[in-house]
């Protein structure tokens, strides 16, 4: 037993060793420029909206930024109750405050309000847009103390995006390193810092890192005043991909490239732009492929939403070049932000108490990406498959009137609702007859109520009735029972 | 011998297999047996204990849904030494001993065994999926091979043995006469017709409240029709939010349930005791008012089938290259673990279409499965599992709209739209025109089309 110990001491001595060997070659001194962050996280379950799962600490890094302020990831922030900063390879912890966190780009500034933090370290400087000349490296403090250097090699670069909107411009980069890689910098022989580690990919040997394109956007767009966040650039598209007989149908060249146009949803920049059947040829100058990538002067052929990522704030204006019937035209747009007010099904609600309230015992909420995600890691295929549908279609096809999807996740069993137990994730359709626009909407529509019964109907036909008066003194009883704190909490 | 269909290329056959079972001669001479031990036959012979011949069988009628088959042997010589067994005209008490016959795995010769009747219940007929009948559970042991064989009491057939519960231990299932019965007065015009249903989906009506909302009159009880299907039985007769309080004068519980022997069952029962067309009297609450009605019952018809179909080939139509077929639960088997990771949009409609009316004026649902790739079409990409909405903007209401829809359209093209889909396809009318024949011929497909229903 003790021998086995040594000879793991001694090669762990190894290892050690030679992946501190890359620092050798870099001029740099990162550790000032690097910290090591805690965080403590609790997340609201959105399937019992009232309370919260278990707390989580995690460890995470920050690159320190001019202005004495920490750049780091975003996700790892969410529904965070403590943070924690240690620098220098120096357990002390300092608290940590957030000063702002974007999800859709996932990028976050932290800053140590306590005096003098900031002395002892500089800032790092960040590169050029542009691919990685030379040898790179990331840097952590593994544990709070003990500084690591581990040698990456750039992969490729691409645009991360989401259903809705472009999020970052990334770079896929190998390494070495095991374990939680998150909020890292990464550096170039010269030192200079051109991305932020923010995710393994499939599992060890290659991170996702942020590129300074979109940490130049997201400085500048917090750093000229307000924070506005990236632009939505969400059209549902399909590229030409060569599809010659599509583009003859368009009255589009043979030889023209570009993108077709099917729908583009009330939240998106160019909802009052586009055209179904439009075919974009030219964004901000940039000509498009058949494969909806651009030109991008520092990395070559990429996805045409980081245009959005990287080059523009919101406000901005701009100009796309389409074919429109045959004709060739240009329409532009002023961005709009990505904004979760704007859609029906919001995508996330970190950091935000999940609104509900209960009727007669039945639980109503809105449908949120994250009511979806509580059902587990396989969501998409555990979850109802009305409400993956909705999920899927409602933010392109909405049905008028409606602002939000309420449901009714489930049912706390009590006499005043018998008959009513085993309905679940159910779509509310209307009160009284009256199409429900969201959950502050029925809340008023039942709350208001003067008749003897209320008359709540679902989608798909299913209808219950209950006593407003019964159903309000049930409600009493079932928070009691149920140990639920508040009859309702409304956003 | 039996021979299914394959799905995903509805032009070809998959192999034979060969199954066995057991059956029972009836006074008449007929062979009663399970449907799915001759479903999709191609070659039927059957055998008797102690004679090696082999006596080849047809089938006279088969019905799916009630899993029961009635065969015939030609030859005389069958008959020799046969006894014949008669239909019991009663259902088996609850602890009462019954004796199964049959020829299960584990042997060649004839097995006995006893065991007592356990429960009686209205659960789903497995081999279509598509019903829910009284079934009989016995303790008796019924292995694969059962399947088909009379379970016996007093000498008389109680039961056909037809399906068991793998996850259990000594669970199996007979269909009681009743339902044998239905089957053999459904045949004897000629025609198999099957079980009618009302065509409605109902909900309990256990609340107070929600009683007293409606006006129930004190004493009185029913279910609530949350939806009627369009073309069902009930279709112009009941409507959505009636309540429906009796059956041919016997009261619904607030829960569904009738008087049944010594307990009680769903009333589903009392419909699955008529035949097609017969008629039904029910009592209603609508509107607060008791009004009475009458109808004829029957099969609805159900857009995408939530059963399997058997003896039929899957309906398809191939254009330039494209594989048109309806939705079926047999389509969505395609998937592995189907019910959770098939197309998310296919599984919507699957599950919701009759709830949520989706699409109303559809037929059927005509999914593209796949291209079959030609120079014609090389330019279509990733269209897969997508519902057609147009082909050349007339709406495809069934596989039959497609024929029609496809023509010289404007600029000479056909372009085919589908549901939550971002971008339509396009064929050029004189190219696909062209490469019809070349595509069948290239992928050795001998019809293009198969629509019959």
């Amino acid at each position: 037993m003790m021998l086995s110990k040594r000879i793991k001491t001694i090669l762990l001595c190894v290892i050690v060793l030679s992946l501190n060997l890359p620092g050798l070659w870099a001029d740099g001194d990162y550790g000032n420029s690097v910290v090591a962050i805690r965080i403590t996280i609790q997340q609201w379950d959105h399937h019992n909206p009232w309370q919260k799962y278990s707390p989580d600490t995690s460890s995470v890094s920050g690159i320190v930024i001019d202005g004495d302020r920490i750049l780091t990831e975003a996700y790892p922030l969410t529904d965070h109750q403590l943070i924690q900063v240690m620098k220098n390879g120096d357990t002390r912890k300092y608290a940590g405050r957030v000063e702002l966190k974007d999800y859709n780009a996932n990028l976050a500034v932290i800053t140590v309000p306590e005096e003098g933090f900031f002395e002892n370290l500089n800032p790092v400087t960040f590169n050029k847009p542009g691919i990685p000349e030379g040898k790179t490296e990331t840097a952590l403090w593994e544990g709070g103390a003990d500084f690591k250097i581990y040698e990456t090699e750039y992969i490729k670069t691409y645009v991360k995006t989401y259903k809705y909107s472009a999020l970052s411009i990334c770079h896929r980069m190998s390494t070495e390193q095991s374990g939680s890689a998150r909020g890292q910098p990464v550096f170039d022989e010269q030192g200079h810092c051109f991305g932020l580690v923010t995710n393994k990919l499939n599992g060890n040997g290659a991170v996702e890192v942020i590129s300074v394109d979109t940490i130049h956007r997201f400085l500048k767009d917090l750093d000229d005043g307000t924070y506005e966040g990236v632009p939505s650039f969400w059209i549902e598209n399909s590229p030409l991909r060569g599809d010659v007989h599509l583009k003859n149908y368009l009255g589009v060249a043979a030889d023209q490239k570009g993108i077709y146009v099917s729908r583009v949803p009330a939240s998106s920049s160019f909802s009052d732009t586009l055209l179904h059947n439009d075919v974009i040829i030219e964004i901000d100058n940039y000509v498009i492929d058949d494969s909806g990538n651009y030109d991008d002067p520092s990395y070559g052929k990429l996805y045409f939403p980081g245009i959005a990522a990287s080059k523009h704030q919101v406000g901005d204006e701009i100009t796309l070049k389409i074919i429109r019937e045959g004709k060739e035209t240009e329409v532009s747009s002023v961005c709009r932000p990505v904004n979760n007010d704007k859609f029906y099904i919001p995508p996330r609600e970190n950091d935000i108490k999940p609104g509900y309230f209960l009727f007669g015992g039945m639980l109503f909420q809105e449908l949120t990406r994250d009511y979806l995600t509580a059902f587990g890691r396989n969501w998409r295929q555990d979850a109802d498959t009305r409400i993956l549908y909705l999920y899927d279609t409602f933010e392109v096809y909405p049905e008028p009137g409606r602002r939000r999807i309420v449901i009714l996740n489930k049912v706390f069993p009590h006499s005043v609702n018998i008959g009513y137990h085993r309905l679940k994730n159910e779509v509310l359709d209307t009160v009284d007859g009256i199409k429900v626009r969201d959950l502050a909407h029925a809340w008023e529509l039942l709350k208001s109520t003067e008749e003897e019964f209320v008359r709540i109907a679902f989608s798909g036909g299913a209808e219950i009735i209950l006593s407003p008066a019964a159903a309000s003194a049930a409600d009493k009883e079932i928070l009691q029972n149920y140990g639920i704190p508040a009859l309702s909490e409304m956003q | 011998m039996a021979q299914s269909p394959n799905f995903y290329r509805p032009w070809e056959m998959e192999g034979y297999e060969t199954y066995s079972g057991t059956g029972a001669v009836l006074e008449d001479g007929t062979i009663i047996t399970n449907a799915h031990v001759v479903a999709d036959s191609r070659y039927l012979t059957v055998l008797k204990e102690n004679d090696p011949k082999r006596y080849e069988a047809e089938i006279l009628y088969i019905g799916h849904e009630c899993d029961l088959a009635l065969l015939k042997v030609r030859d005389e010589d069958f008959y020799q030494n046969i006894s014949y067994l008669q239909l019991s005209d009663i259902i088996p008490d609850l602890n009462s001993v019954v004796t199964t016959y049959g020829y299960p795995m584990g042997g060649e010769r004839i097995s006995i065994t006893k065991g007592v009747v356990s429960r009686i219940e209205i659960d789903t007929y497995v081999h279509q999926w598509k019903s829910a009948f009284l079934q009989v559970q016995t303790d008796a042991a019924i292995n694969p091979g059962n399947s088909g064989g009379p379970v016996i009491q007093d000498g008389k057939i109680v039961g056909i043995a037809f399906q068991g519960l793998s996850s259990g231990e000594n669970i199996g299932y007979m269909i009681p006469t009743v339902v044998i019965r239905h089957f053999l007065d459904d045949v004897k015009d000629g025609v198999f017709d099957g079980f009618p249903d009302l065509g409605i989906i109902w909900s309990n009506l256990e609340n107070e409240d929600f009683c007293r909302y409606i006006g129930m009159p004190e004493g009185r009880e029913g279910v609530y029709i949350t939806s009627v299907l369009p073309g069902g039985s009930a279709d112009g007769f009941l409507k959505k939010r009636d309540a429906i309080i009796s059956v041919d004068g016997i009261e619904i519980a607030a829960d569904g349930s009738i008087p049944f022997e010594q307990g009680r069952i769903l009333f589903s029962y009392l419909i699955d005791a008529k035949q097609c067309n017969e008629k039904l009297t029910l009592e209603i609450l609508r509107d607060k008012k008791l009004v009475t009605v009458s109808f004829p019952v029957e099969q609805s018809p159900i857009r995408i089938p939530n059963y399997y179909t058997y003896d039929k080939k899957p309906r398809y139509l191939i254009y330039g290259g494209i594989v048109f077929q309806k939705l079926s639960l047999e389509y969505l088997e395609l998937w592995d673990e189907w019910w959770k990771k098939a197309d998310s949009l296919l599984l919507y409609y699957f599950g919701y279409h009759i709830n949520d009316a989706v699409k109303p004026e559809r037929e059927e649902f005509v999914v593209v499965n796949d291209v079959l790739p030609d120079q014609s079409n090389m330019y279509i990409t990733d269209i897969t599992d997508r519902v057609v909405d147009t082909i050349n903007g007339i709406p495809i209401l069934k596989l039959e709209d497609i024929p029609g829809a496809i023509k010289k359209g404007e600029k000479g093209f056909i372009v085919i739209t589908f549901d939550d889909f971002p971008r339509p396809i396009v064929l050029k009318y004189d190219e696909s025109e062209e490469a019809q024949e070349r595509i069948l011929r290239k992928y050795g497909i001998v019809k293009d089309r198969e629509l019959n229903r």
